[in-house]
């Protein structure tokens, strides 16, 4: 998948003090708008089979997801594999995953924007468009899993005649308030951003639906100078608020099991593993997402290589850490002399679920060390597998976590062997038929890379080149 | 006598619609479209519940309680003693297998829902079996025959009755009887006793036939053989300071099991030093060789060489030998396990023991074991001087019988030859349990004149012509004799609920002249009347009846040269421990019930020992063909360490065509195999051949310990010194305090939240390791007390079994092929710093002032992290609406079983023992009117009424003078995993074990370092 535009970055590897450029072939404001929008206007003009098949596999699924939910409902969560001890199962693995699947997108918007690193632009957009919908995947889980799902409500503090409030010592509400404020702030974050290129796209629309629909969520952006003015500073305030929720959602939900005294899940490396490991994942999701649409859409010139590079390096530090916490457990289960905690984690080695642990460590611990290889990391094929691997690897990582730690606890003769149903899987396969349908909707209607922001790095760009007189 | 009432409904819901009934209610309950859609959400609506409770008030009314005639208007003025809503408590009886039990029923307006033991009763001394506990759930079960049928289709019971008078008059008695025959079940009845020799007064020729699977003909032989008469032998299990079980069945199945399981316990008090020891020798797992000391796994037929080397060893070593005919060292065969270098050492110090407690030892044998066998142990006993102090006989009321395998084939061979042409079947089902060779079913079919009378349409009443239904012994006048002969007298709970008639009244219509009601009938058997008969009937056995004791005298004894089983695979049968020999099958209780050893449910299987498995390549699920003599059948394989190698044990009672929708019919396949086609007539060990097939069946194991791999075996082992603590009777200091607390190191526990005091009650249990010998009983009371649902077979392979009370077994030991065993009842533990209490975002599980974690169903949504946090894993969670059979019309009937003082749980909702919270709140309303505090002892939840052992005890914490305060103050009490600081208000007590000081193993130098806690 090597284009023209990868010479710059194996030039950069020959020479230190060379930067590659961040938007290429010689791009214009103007070729900018084409490109990204022209995505979206293209499906006015030809119609993409492609999308069309896509969207139709997506939807299907998803309709499949809401029929399995609607049993569900029906008949309760006896239809999962669920059972005593393993109370929690495949949608506890799924809501995880995904909310881990969620943290790329903030970190790239937020925490990259406040270190100013502008190689951000190329794939803030997308990896905001990938939380959002990774949330609703997440959100999804811990509502249709519970026994009365028509009580959920009793979770959220509404002031209610029996004055019954929820209990707030329970890291299950704590998650209520962490999740929510999270795909809040997302959101919002998300939209905020999208308003520039919401203008844009509304100045370029030539029906008149579009353009009152994108009138209307653009809020009657002009581009005047005193619009950009609040847009940026809304955007740093934004910036600053969503910062600590990227490091304080994953640290709430790794409570839903440091805060238990279950052997496996009772460990203060939680928090600061789990942000880690959603790091690691969400990345691997942007890369696995953005590789191909980089390539469909011809955008190989403002999602470079070298943003690929980045990110796998990102991918490889985040790996590295997610190893060493992995070994972490294991000394500290040996060096705490406590022989529940050691045998949680020698059973999960080498106990009947040893072939889940072996996938995870095989796939997040191995697999993201072909990173230290330039060849690997300039093989977007090979990058693709990778990520591809590390999204199994972690999905595995909260297998092991969630079912190896409760199938065996303290008392043996309550131990047992948890097996997942058909519906375990369709409800798993459903909540990707959720996440593509809302991708695909995104790519067909709204500009998949912050044109604005791009706008801005090629103007930085190109003045540095000014300044430095051509010296390429 | 009050007729049987003349309206026949087939459910309550029938009953509902009529008029009558709609205007007692008002309107607007009946066809409540509302009403029907609360009830798609909760199984059980508060109204729907009503409504039910209704219709039995209406049924006691509409169908005649047998005590008063009453009209059927509403009640304008209350009936005294009779709050609606309010339990009432009345003694009654039921038999198992043919031997009565004094119950006690708890019953709400009208309506029977529990079983206890009934305190007078000298065996059951308010403890009850399993068997027992399951007998309200029979009553209610909707497979019940609900009326006669001839060739298969219903008819009136007026219609069945001058059917059988029209016999009666027409065949039966101008023939004298002759070419009749009636085939019963057993029965202690006196009442159908006298009956019995009435009809046989009247009618010389009439053949009385009994027959019944599993009997103790064996005993019976083996007394007569040795003592010149068939007396019943009776042990003292509290004077026994040695017991040597061979085969035995002291503890489940014997009829005074509930007797010898509480004496027993009262053997074992190691605190006041009081400590018995018990050796046993026997193929299968029974509780006696789980109890043991000594447990010498052996095939059924070598158990006869083992007695011969015990008595070899009396003689040669302690110069104790029989008058004649004794055996010594040279006629002690080779049999394998029985007599190989472990068994003689075992033996060596088992007939030390033996010489030195003269007069306080006990050898018993189980009734598998030959007559032969049964002769040489009362031989023994009367050597060792047991006899008359820890054997006792009194007249045996089956003396002169003949064994009852003998008096089937007896039968069917008269029916072959034409001499029998009439035939009635009371009770029983033969067709389906008589043994191989002996074809009950074809027999009937060439009998002109067939009859069956029982509870349900089963296997045999399918042969019959005509079917009458029986009523339940809830549900009649009945009487039965305790093992000792106490005459119990059974006075019904409610009318039968589908118009069918008791044995007595059956016999009644054979016996036209007998005219008196049952209960005068049973009143003339006990030859009370007035206030004293009145006082019996409340007692619920009349005061001082028992059978009469006998001095035994014993014959010369007889060589005695067992050969043992020689080589070859033995298979080995012997009643279920949960549905018996098949009659309880269809009892979804007792079937979805974990087997003591195997905890297995829902099937049975052929055990294998570990050693025989490894040779044959099997595992457990593989499925096996049993061949008996050219006979096979498949059966799948259970691996289960301790029994005996190169034996093969089988559970009767399985593979039931024609039990009803639990146990299988026409439209249901049959739970299990039914392995009678293998057993020969009056043998209960079989040389057999066992091939693998190479086809699996699933089984649904409640606690997988066997299957597991190496690394969680090493946990297992690793954990078990801090879960199960025991010591043995040596290292044990009676006068240690909180030594067993001690065992496992923690830091010191600071509480994260500021503790609650407890100002007022404080509950707490207490439960003995020493004494709990797996019985299951107290599972089966929880599971009637507290509506807990049953799941089936699937949802048990799947982890979802509800019983709130649980017995966690364990092996401990090197030796698979004989493990040591320890069985721990684990219920709630209702931790004072509760970990399920602090996760929960509902709210739903709290903390009463009183230290109960309660659960609140209605507040719950089902997040289920309270189960993940639970250390001891006692949360059940409701996956799916396990009440959704209660919606079957058919199934209304199976309603009334449901305590009304529990809620039925819905799906989505976690639920988990409670102390029995309802009868904690009655008794606390009660001391409140009263003014008083609640008496230690006044509360006793289900799990501890039924424990014959009594190794569960209840009480108040903070009263320094209970029964429970005590306990855990006792050497023995330590808490299960004190050291995460949940603060749990149970206590176990440590298991003492009380080897042979040259058998005890060396103790691992300070092994409890390495159990360590935190």
């Amino acid at each position: 998948m090597s284009s023209q535009y990868d010479i710059q970055v194996v030039q950069a590897e020959e020479d230190p003090t060379f930067r590659p450029d961040l938007v290429m072939g010689g791009a214009t404001y103007k070729s900018i708008d084409d490109d990204v929008a022209g995505v979206a206007e293209g499906f006015l003009e030809k119609p993409s089979l492609v999308w069309y098949a896509m969207f139709g596999v997506s939807v299907s699924v998803l309709g499949m997801l809401g029929a399995v939910v609607a049993y569900l409902l029906y008949t309760g969560v006896g239809i999962w594999g669920n059972q005593s001890p393993v109370f929690w199962g495949w949608p506890i693995v799924n809501f995880v995953f995904w909310v881990g699947i969620a943290h790329a997108g903030t970190l790239i918007s937020a925490i990259l924007f406040l270190l100013k690193q502008d190689w951000r632009t190329g794939i803030n957009r997308f990896a905001e468009a990938m939380t959002i919908f990774a949330v609703c995947c997440a959100g999804l889980f811990p509502a249709i899993h519970v026994g009365r799902v028509w009580f959920v409500y009793f979770l959220f503090p509404i002031p209610n005649q029996m004055e019954l409030w929820p209990q707030f010592r329970s890291p299950l509400l704590w998650d209520v308030f962490a999740v929510s404020t999270y795909a809040t702030v997302s959101l919002l974050f998300w939209y905020m951003g999208l308003i520039p290129d919401l203008a844009t796209f509304r100045d370029r629309s030539r029906t008149k639906l579009r353009k009152f629909l994108y009138g209307a969520f653009s809020m009657g952006w002009t581009g005047s100078s005193r619009h950009w003015h609040r847009y940026e500073k809304a955007y740093l305030i934004l910036a600053g608020l969503a910062t600590p929720l990227v490091l304080s959602v994953h640290t709430v939900v790794s409570f839903d099991f440091a805060v238990s005294q279950l052997p496996g899940w009772h460990t203060t490396i939680f928090p600061p593993y789990f942000v880690a490991g959603a790091i690691f994942s969400g990345f691997a999701m942007v890369l696995t997402l953005i590789i191909p649409v980089r390539s469909i859409f011809k955008l190989e010139h403002i999602v470079t290589l070298r943003h690929i590079d980045v990110m796998t390096k990102i991918i490889l530090a985040t790996g590295s850490m997610v190893g060493y916490a992995y070994a972490l457990e294991f000394f500290i289960a040996w060096y705490s002399g406590n022989p529940y905690e050691q045998f949680a984690f020698t059973n999960r080695a080498f106990g009947p679920y040893a072939w889940a642990y072996w996938i995870m460590v095989s796939c997040n611990v191995i697999s993201p060390q072909l990173f230290w290889f330039k060849k690997i990391r300039h093989n977007i094929a090979a990058i693709w597998v990778i990520t591809i691997f590390v999204n199994i690897g972690m999905w595995f990582e909260r297998f092991v976590i969630t079912i190896t730690s409760l199938s065996r606890d303290f008392l043996p003769g309550s131990w047992g062997y948890f097996s997942p149903t058909l519906f375990d899987a369709l409800t798993l396969l459903g909540s990707f038929g959720l996440f593509f349908t809302l991708f695909l909707l995104f790519i067909r209607f709204l500009p998949i890379i912050a044109m604005a922001e791009v706008k801005m790095i090629l103007h930085k760009q190109n003045t540095t080149k000014e300044h430095q007189g051509g010296h390429h | 006598m009050q007729q049987s009432p003349k309206k026949h409904w087939r459910s309550v819901d029938e009953l509902n619609e009529t008029p009558e009934f709609a205007e007692l209610l008002g309107k607007e309950f009946i066809g409540d479209g509302f009403d029907q859609n609360i009830e798609e959400i909760d199984g059980v609506s508060r109204r729907r519940f009503l409504q039910v409770m209704g219709a039995s008030v209406a049924l006691a009314g509409v169908a005649s309680c047998r005590w008063d005639a009453e009209e059927i208007i509403p009640l304008s003025s209350r009936p005294a003693n009779r709050v609606p809503g309010k339990a009432q408590h009345f003694a009654s009886a039921v038999e198992f297998a043919g031997h009565g039990q004094g119950i006690v029923l708890t019953s709400y307006d009208g309506r029977p829902i529990k079983v206890e033991g009934n305190e007078l009763d000298p065996n059951s001394a308010g403890a009850t079996t399993v068997f027992a506990q399951g007998a309200i759930l029979e009553m209610y079960d909707p497979d019940r025959s609900r009326s006669a049928s001839k060739d298969g289709a219903d008819v009136g019971m007026d219609e069945a009755q001058r059917y059988v008078t029209g016999l009666m008059e027409g065949t039966v008695r101008p023939a004298g009887g002759a070419g009749v025959a009636i085939l019963a079940e057993a029965t202690s009845s006196p009442t159908v006793g006298q009956l019995r020799q009435r009809l046989q007064g009247e009618l010389a020729g009439l053949r009385w036939v009994e027959y019944e699977p599993v009997s103790r003909d064996n005993e019976l032989a083996g007394a007569r053989a040795a003592l010149g008469t068939a007396l019943r032998p009776h042990y003292d299990l509290g004077a026994a300071r040695v017991i040597l079980s061979l085969d035995g069945d002291l503890f489940s199945g014997h009829p005074a099991q509930l007797r010898h399981s509480r004496e027993w316990a009262a053997g074992r008090r190691p605190v006041e030093g009081v400590m018995s020891r018990i050796y046993a020798a026997e193929s299968r797992h029974t509780i006696d060789g789980g109890m043991a000391d000594h447990r010498v796994p052996m095939r059924s037929g070598d158990v006869g060489a083992f007695l011969a080397l015990v008595e070899a060893l009396l003689a040669k070593e302690h110069g104790m030998a029989l008058a004649a005919n004794g055996v010594t060292m040279d006629d002690v065969p080779a049999a394998g396990a029985a007599t190989d270098a472990k068994a003689r050492e075992v033996a060596r110090s088992l007939a030390a023991d033996l010489a030195a407690h003269t007069g306080r030892s006990l050898i018993v044998a189980g009734p598998n074991q030959p007559a032969e066998v049964h002769a040489r142990v009362l031989h023994l006993n009367g050597l060792l001087g047991n006899l008359g102090r820890t054997v006792k006989f009194t007249d045996e009321p089956a003396a002169e019988r003949p064994s009852h395998a003998q008096a089937l084939a007896d039968l069917v061979a008269a029916i072959d030859s034409g001499e029998v042409s009439t035939v009635i079947v009371m009770g029983g089902n033969p067709v389906y349990n008589a043994p191989a060779g002996v074809d009950v079913g074809a027999a009937l079919d060439r009998c002109a004149n067939t009859l069956h009378f029982g509870l349900y349409r089963d296997e045999t009443a399918a042969r019959c012509t005509w079917h009458v239904p029986m009523a339940h012994a809830f549900e009649s006048w009945t009487d039965a004799l305790g093992w000792d002969g106490t005459h119990l007298i059974g006075q019904p709970g409610i009318a039968p609920i589908w118009g069918s008639v008791s044995s007595i009244e059956f016999l009644q219509w054979m016996l036209p002249n007998v005219t008196e009601t049952p209960k005068d009938l049973v009143m003339r058997t006990s030859g009370l009347s007035g206030k004293a008969w009145r006082k019996a009937v409340h007692d619920g056995r009349s005061d001082g009846s028992r059978l009469a004791s006998r001095a035994a005298s014993l014959a010369a004894p007889t060589a005695f040269r067992p050969t043992g089983h020689g080589e070859g695979m033995e298979v080995t049968f012997a009643p279920d421990t949960k549905v018996w020999d098949g009659r309880y099958a269809n009892n979804a209780w007792l079937q979805e019930l974990p087997e003591f050893m195997s905890k297995l449910t829902w099937d049975n299987v052929a055990m294998i020992a570990p050693s025989t498995a490894e040779r044959m390549g099997v595992t457990t699920g593989d499925v096996l063909e049993i061949k008996v003599d050219g006979v096979a059948q498949n059966v799948p394989a259970y691996v289960m360490p301790g029994q005996a190698r190169d034996s093969v044990a089988l559970a009767l009672g399985y593979g039931r065509t024609l039990a009803g929708v639990v146990a299988g019919n026409d439209e249901v396949d049959p739970v299990g195999v039914n392995v009678y086609p293998l057993r020969k007539p009056g043998v209960s060990q079989v040389r057999g051949e066992v091939t693998k097939t190479g086809k699996t069946f699933p089984l649904a194991i409640t606690q997988t310990h066997h299957l597991m791999d190496a690394r969680g075996m090493q946990g297992v082992a690793q954990r078990l010194g801090a879960l199960v603590r025991e010591e043995t009777l040596e290292e044990f200091d009676p006068n240690g305090h909180d030594h067993f607390r001690h065992k496992v190191h923690h830091p010191k526990l600071v509480s994260l939240w500021e503790e609650r005091s407890y100002d007022g009650y404080a509950w707490g249990m207490s439960l003995d390791l020493n004494v709990c010998n797996g019985c299951n009983a107290c599972v089966i009371a929880c599971q009637s007390e507290n509506n807990i649902p049953v799941v089936g077979k699937e949802q048990v392979m799947n982890g979802r079994e509800m019983h709130w009370m649980r017995l966690d077994r364990y092996f401990a030991g090197e030796d698979v092929d004989n493990p040591e065993l320890a069985t721990q009842p684990i219920n709630c533990q209702q931790c004072e710093l509760a970990p399920c209490e602090q996760v929960c975002p509902a709210t739903a599980t709290v903390h009463s002032d009183e230290g109960l974690n309660d659960m609140v169903y209605n507040r719950c949504i089902g997040t289920r992290y309270c189960g993940n946090n639970c250390p001891y894993k006692v949360r059940r969670f409701n996956y799916l609406n396990y009440r959704k059979d209660l919606k079957d019309p058919n199934n209304e009937v199976a309603k009334l079983a449901l305590n009304p003082e529990v809620t039925v749980r819905s799906r989505g909702v976690m639920e988990k023992c409670t102390y029995c919270t309802q009868r904690i709140s009655e008794k606390r309303i009660q001391a409140k009117n009263a003014g008083r505090r609640i008496e230690d002892g006044e509360i006793t939840p289900a799990c501890a009424q039924v424990c014959p052992t009594e190794a569960i005890v209840f009480g108040d914490k903070n009263d320094p003078d209970t029964r429970v305060s005590k306990l855990h103050e006792d050497p023995r009490a330590y808490e299960l995993l004190a050291e995460l600081n949940v603060k749990p208000r149970n206590n176990f007590l440590a298991k003492i074990r009380n080897p042979h000081p040259d058998l005890a193993p060396v103790p691992a130098a300070d092994d409890h370092h390495s159990n360590g806690g935190h």
